[in-house]
Formats: C-alpha cells, sequence, structure tokens
C-alpha cells in the first residue's frame, strides 16, 4: 500500500432542504405564494426543514486501498458517494482526489431498453467516460464477461433482470479509473455472478487502484475491504481497519435495529389524519434487526400516529416491495385480508408478522399505505431500502439464492 | 470544481490531475475543455436518439418524409387554394419556410425536455450535462436531412432555377442550430427547476411560428410585410435566416441586413444560455 492519498475528504457537509421547501418552488405560482409568505413574515425559516445528509465528515483513502462505507440507510452513504462522483455539490467542506473518478452508483445507467446489448455497450461506455475506441478494443472481453453473446443483438427490454446486470458490471468493470465507487451493485443477480464480481473487484483491487465500496453486505466488505468507515446519521462513528469497525457497527445494530424515520419524509400523499411516522424490523424472537433473511420469520412494525381529537376507525394498512427496477413483488394489505381496525389509538404500532420471508438476496423498496375506509389517510411509496440477507428458505441446509421470489411447493412424478 | 495539475502539497498522488469539489458560487469557467473530451457521449446520446425515434413502427424512418409532405399539402389546401393566398400556392414558396421551421421547432421542443427526461442519469452519473440538450437536436437534425429530399423533389418538380445561391444553405442550416440551441439550453435549464415551461414552450414555439415568416415573406413583388414591422423579424433569431433560406432556394436576392440581425441574436442567445446553464447545472440533481 502506498503512502499517498488518493481522496481526501475535509469537513465535508451536504444539506437537503425538507418538506415544501425540499422542491425548491417546482411551479411559477409556487415560487411568488412562497416570496409573497416571507414577504409577510410567515415563511418557514431557514433552520427548518433542514436536513444535514452529511455533516462534518473528514478522512482520508490512501491510494490502492480498498475502503467499505457502512452504516444504516440513511446514514448518509449514497450522499457520500453522490458528492464524490460530482452529481450533486457539497454544501461544505471539500473533498479532492487524484487520478480520475469512475462511480457505480447503479448498474446500468443509461441502459436504453429498446437499444440492443451491443448498442447499450457503446451508450453506457460512453456514458461512464469511455472513449469509443477504448470500448470496441475492450469489447470481447466486456462480452464475454457479461456471458451474453447470443443476445448481443436483443433489445435489452427482453433481458432478464441477471442479464441485464450481468452486462452492465461488465460493462463497468472494464473502465480503467484511477479510483472507482461502487454502490452495492452486487444486491442483485445470482451467486455465481456476485463472487464473478466480487473477485472482478478485488482483481481491480489488485492493479493498484483505489476502490470506495457502500455495501451492507457485510462478509463482502470483509473480504474485499482493508480499511472501513462507518457512518451514522450523516457523521463518520468509527474508522480504521474493516474488520474492527464491521464488529462494532454489527454490534451495535444487533443492540438497536433498525428504525425508518418517516415522519419528516417530503413525498407523500394522502389525508393526513392517520400517519406513518416510522417502521422498523424485528425477528421471530421479537429482537429488532437491521436486515432481513430469506426464509426466516420476520414482522414488520409501523409506527403511526393520529391528528389530536380524530376517531379514526375502518383502517386498514398496506405496504409494498419492489424491486431496483421498481417492480412491485408482492404486496402485504390488510384489506386483501379484510382485517380492519377500529377504536385507533392516537399514537400506536401496527405489525404484520411474515411466517417466511419469500424473497431472495437483495435490496428492496418499501412503500407503505394506511386508509381508512376507501379514503387514503398516508402514502409513503418510498419508505425505506429494506435488505434481505441470503437465507435457506426450503431448510435444506444451502441458501436460496436464484430469486427473485420463492413459493412453498412440492414434487411428484406419475407414470402416464 | 477546478482543476489544478502538477505539484501541491496535500501529500497526494503525484503525477495525476489533481480534482477538488467544493461549494462555490458564482460561474467557475464554462467547460469547454471537458465538453470535447467527452465528445464521443455526445455522439453516442444523438444516435440513441435517432435509432430509438423510430422503433417499433411499421413505417419507420419514413415518418420523417411523411410528416412534412402531409403538412405541406393541408397548407397548400387550405391557406392557396381554399383561402386563395396567392404565395401558399406555390408549394416550393410554403416548404422553404416549413422545412427550417419544423427542425427548429422540434429541436427547441426536444431540448427543452431533455434535462427533465434524462433525470435518471443526471442523478447517477457525473457528465458535462451541456452534452444533454446539445446532443437532442441530433435526431430532429436527422429528420431535416430526410425532410431535405423533399424539397430536392420538389424543386425538380416545379423546374426551380438551381443557382449559386444554394451554397448559402449549410451555413443557414447551422444559424438555425445555433438560435435552437440558444433558446433550448435555456429553457432546458428553466425546465429542471420549474415545470410550468413543458406547457409553456409548445404554446411560445406556436406564437412564434406566426412572428416568423414561415406563411408569409418580407421579400419580393409577393411581399406580406408592413415595412414598419422589420425590426419584429430582425430581433426574432429565426426570422431573417428563415427569410435567407427560402431567398437562396427561390433564387432571390438575400436580404443580409436582417440576415446579420438574427444570426447576432441567435449567438448571443447562445451564450446567454450556456451561461444561465452553467450557472444552474451545479444542482440540477438535488431538484430534478
Amino acid at each position: 500500500m502506498s503512502s499517498e492519498i488518493a481522496i481526501r475528504l475535509e469537513h465535508l457537509s451536504k444539506r437537503y432542504r425538507l418538506g415544501s421547501q425540499g422542491a425548491l418552488h417546482t411551479t411559477f405560482a409556487e415560487m411568488l405564494t412562497g416570496k409573497a409568505r416571507r414577504m409577510v413574515g410567515r415563511g418557514e425559516k431557514e433552520t427548518e426543514g433542514v436536513h444535514w445528509a452529511l455533516d462534518d465528515v473528514s478522512f482520508d483513502v490512501h491510494s490502492g486501498q480498498v475502503m467499505g462505507i457502512i452504516g444504516k440507510n440513511g446514514a448518509g452513504k449514497s450522499t457520500l458517494l453522490k458528492v464524490l462522483s460530482r452529481i450533486t455539490e457539497p454544501t461544505r467542506g471539500r473533498v479532492s482526489y487524484a487520478g480520475n473518478i469512475a462511480s457505480l452508483l447503479e448498474v446500468g445507467t443509461g441502459f436504453h431498453p429498446e437499444l440492443s446489448g451491443r448498442e447499450n455497450i457503446y451508450l453506457n461506455g460512453s456514458i461512464l467516460g469511455m472513449r469509443k475506441s477504448e470500448i470496441k478494443r475492450k469489447f470481447d472481453e466486456i462480452v464475454a464477461f457479461s456471458e451474453i453473446e447470443r443476445f448481443l443483438d436483443t433489445p435489452v427490454k427482453r433481458y432478464s433482470s441477471g442479464m441485464y446486470v450481468r452486462l452492465a458490471f461488465a460493462v463497468a468493470s472494464n473502465l480503467d479509473p484511477d479510483i472507482l465507487v461502487i454502490d452495492e451493485v452486487l444486491a442483485v443477480g445470482d451467486a455465481a455472478f456476485q463472487k464473478k464480481c466480487l473477485g472482478k473487484m478485488g482483481s481491480v483491487a489488485k492493479s493498484g487502484r483505489t476502490i470506495l465500496f457502500v455495501s451492507h453486505n457485510m462478509p463482502a466488505v470483509r473480504s474485499l475491504c482493508d480499511q472501513a468507515v462507518w457512518l451514522a446519521g450523516g457523521k463518520m462513528k468509527e474508522m480504521g481497519r474493516a474488520g474492527t469497525v464491521i464488529d462494532s457497527y454489527m454490534a451495535d445494530s444487533f443492540e438497536h435495529g433498525e428504525r425508518y424515520e418517516l415522519r419528516d419524509n417530503p413525498v407523500r400523499e394522502g389525508r393526513g389524519q392517520v400517519k406513518v411516522v416510522g417502521f422498523s424490523m424485528v425477528d421471530e424472537a421479537g429482537e429488532a434487526i437491521a436486515e432481513l433473511t430469506t426464509g426466516r420469520g420476520c414482522s414488520f412494525v409501523f409506527d403511526f400516529e393520529t391528528e389530536v381529537g380524530v376517531e379514526a376507525c375502518n383502517m386498514t394498512f398496506a405496504f409494498g416491495l419492489r424491486d431496483r427496477f421498481n417492480q412491485r413483488l408482492t404486496r402485504f394489505s390488510s384489506e386483501d385480508q379484510c382485517v380492519t381496525f377500529d377504536k385507533v389509538p392516537n399514537k400506536g404500532q401496527v405489525r404484520c408478522h411474515v411466517d417466511r420471508m419469500p424473497l431472495a438476496c437483495g435490496d428492496y423498496l418499501l412503500g407503505v399505505i394506511v386508509k381508512g375506509g376507501p379514503e387514503i389517510q398516508d402514502y409513503v411509496p418510498d419508505a425505506g431500502v429494506v435488505h434481505v440477507g441470503a437465507g435457506d428458505f426450503f431448510h435444506v441446509g444451502r441458501p436460496s439464492t436464484d430469486g427473485p421470489m420463492f413459493v412453498m411447493h412440492d414434487w411428484e412424478m406419475r407414470a402416464a | 470544481m477546478s482543476v489544478f495539475s502538477g505539484k501541491n502539497n496535500l501529500g497526494m498522488v503525484s503525477g495525476k490531475r489533481l480534482t477538488v469539489l467544493e461549494a462555490k458560487g458564482g460561474l467557475s469557467g464554462l467547460g469547454l475543455g471537458e465538453l470535447w473530451q467527452y465528445r464521443d457521449l455526445l455522439w453516442m446520446m444523438a444516435s440513441r436518439d435517432v435509432r430509438v425515434r423510430y422503433k417499433q413502427s411499421i413505417l419507420g424512418g419514413l415518418w420523417a418524409l411523411i410528416v412534412p409532405v402531409a403538412q405541406l399539402i393541408v397548407f397548400t389546401l387550405v391557406f392557396g387554394r381554399m383561402l386563395g393566398v396567392a404565395n401558399l400556392s406555390d408549394p416550393v414558396f410554403l416548404y422553404a419556410g416549413l422545412l427550417p421551421w419544423t427542425f427548429f421547432a422540434s429541436s427547441v421542443n426536444a431540448s427543452t425536455q431533455s434535462l427533465v427526461a434524462n433525470a435518471g442519469i443526471l442523478q447517477k452519473v457525473y457528465f458535462p450535462r451541456l452534452i444533454v440538450p446539445l446532443s437532442s437536436v441530433g435526431a430532429p437534425l436527422v429528420d431535416y436531412g430526410l425532410a431535405f429530399l423533399v424539397l430536392v423533389a420538389l424543386m425538380i418538380w416545379s423546374a426551380s432555377v438551381i443557382s449559386l445561391s444554394l451554397l448559402m444553405l449549410p451555413l443557414l442550416v447551422l444559424m438555425t442550430i445555433v438560435a435552437a440551441l440558444g433558446v433550448g439550453v435555456l429553457l432546458a435549464s428553466l425546465t429542471v427547476r420549474y415545470r410550468d415551461f413543458r406547457h409553456l414552450v409548445p404554446f411560445m414555439v406556436q406564437v412564434w411560428f406566426f412572428l416568423t415568416p414561415v406563411l408569409w415573406t418580407t421579400q419580393g413583388s409577393g411581399r406580406d410585410l408592413d415595412w414598419r414591422w422589420i425590426w419584429a423579424v430582425r430581433i426574432n433569431p429565426m426570422g431573417g435566416t428563415i427569410q435567407a433560406f427560402r431567398s437562396s432556394v427561390l433564387d432571390q436576392p438575400i436580404d443580409w441586413v436582417s440576415l446579420g440581425y438574427s444570426g447576432t441574436i441567435a449567438v448571443l442567445c447562445l451564450i446567454f444560455g450556456v451561461v444561465i446553464f452553467k450557472r444552474s447545472e451545479r444542482s440540477f440533481a438535488d431538484i430534478i
């Protein structure tokens, strides 16, 4: 490992505005009314509805290091990567880095569904900053790595999600940056391919390039990274050898589980007399957990509050899980089961128990909705990203990996 | 963002370009060098739009011919025959105005929508943001090229004079691109912040159509314009350009004064548009 510094973060801070200010006056009318309100002195103060996604983070990454970034959802990991990738600008502080950065915040960024695999290799490669001649030179390698030779001239909208991810990772991993920034790209794809990706990342690291790797996949971070940074609430909680940091992070997670705060979530619809203010997950023993496991039992716990003086009755709760492509995979709805809640307390919890988590390992977007009769009271489409770790769904002694979803079933054979 | 090369005193990797990211007000250069580095992407995104445009349609690229021909027929029928407007009964006269205007209008519309349409990419990858509105004129330009064939066919059919003035056309096409980009780049960055422009722009383009000598002319024996209003044509970045386009095709003398005014205004529009764009691009990912 060289002692030269590849990336330096100095007091890096990033502020987002929440609530009605979050959209920064989406229409002229809103801008005008906002101005008017401020003039008569009833406007929101600056400090209200402000969220520091990153708060005074400073650290160095040495050249050739593989640095893991871990933390709960909303800890600021993705914001950090966005600042580093120049997608968004820091509010305060400074980032300096030597050489060029390639970032993989989402695999297949810029893929166009109508274009063929071949065309998308060129398109995606140039979006990631490759020259055309460079892509041409590496074309065969990319195709070989992605294992989609036969479908090269098929539009990618006909690809399975596995093929899609393979192609996308193949393009990205053939970039030649000095610094590679990766955000949980390995959460999709089958186990064999995940292994291949990890192997590729390992060899990229060995060639002396610097890697920043954000992941919920602790075994992967442990095996790939030398160093790790643990972010919590936008601040750096711990930094050091990957193994040590992961141990203290895990200990903390098991102790506290993970609570998704929804009170200030700006993207929501509904009447708002009943509001979902947060959710968390617990295991079969009722212990708070940070991630789910395929095949294990769990409960989703939603905290809600009602407006003062509101007698809520005939309430139904539902939540859905979507994959990275925003496809709804399943829905858990009390309404579907004709379960309604009357005499809802002003502050309370509703729990949904799942016997056996049917989803394969990966990240899923959770959206939650509360209705009073037919009326939507509160709908938060992006309440949080739920991570599901690999587990043994069929109780056969090995993890079930080829998802996206498992259903209990039986086999039999008969003579015709 | 600023880039220093050469020595640095941070103990950072030497021999590599050093990039510093920090909060900045004001304008930190137009980044034209970087734009040049990414020229392949410009090409890729333009060709993406062209390829995708007629996917899953039976007639495909033929649409680029059908639409202008149909438009020509409708306009000649309504204005030339039914309303008896003398100029507009000549398809060459009409088409020489419609052709560059259609390109201008579709380029302005495409680049206005371009950033919002590519929001997904803007939130995930860095590249010079100007590439997006710039590349969005690619597909209209290809349509323009195809629709130009109709003009050639019309000129042959009507046995028009093929004169040296046709050599002006490439320059006029370039000026139309400059005008379209100037307006489009500005509107693209405004649309990110104020979605009102999505509704306003198509209407604005329609009004603009009537203010531009497409269906009428400022020149020749059939002049429609009250000359006191010539300034309205001159401050219009498309005014002198469309008039000159038609004059070249019809082998009439070109109104150089109007062309000069319009051209200058188009260039100023582009400079202004790019400056506004660069000032607002830092916050695109946060508010799009």
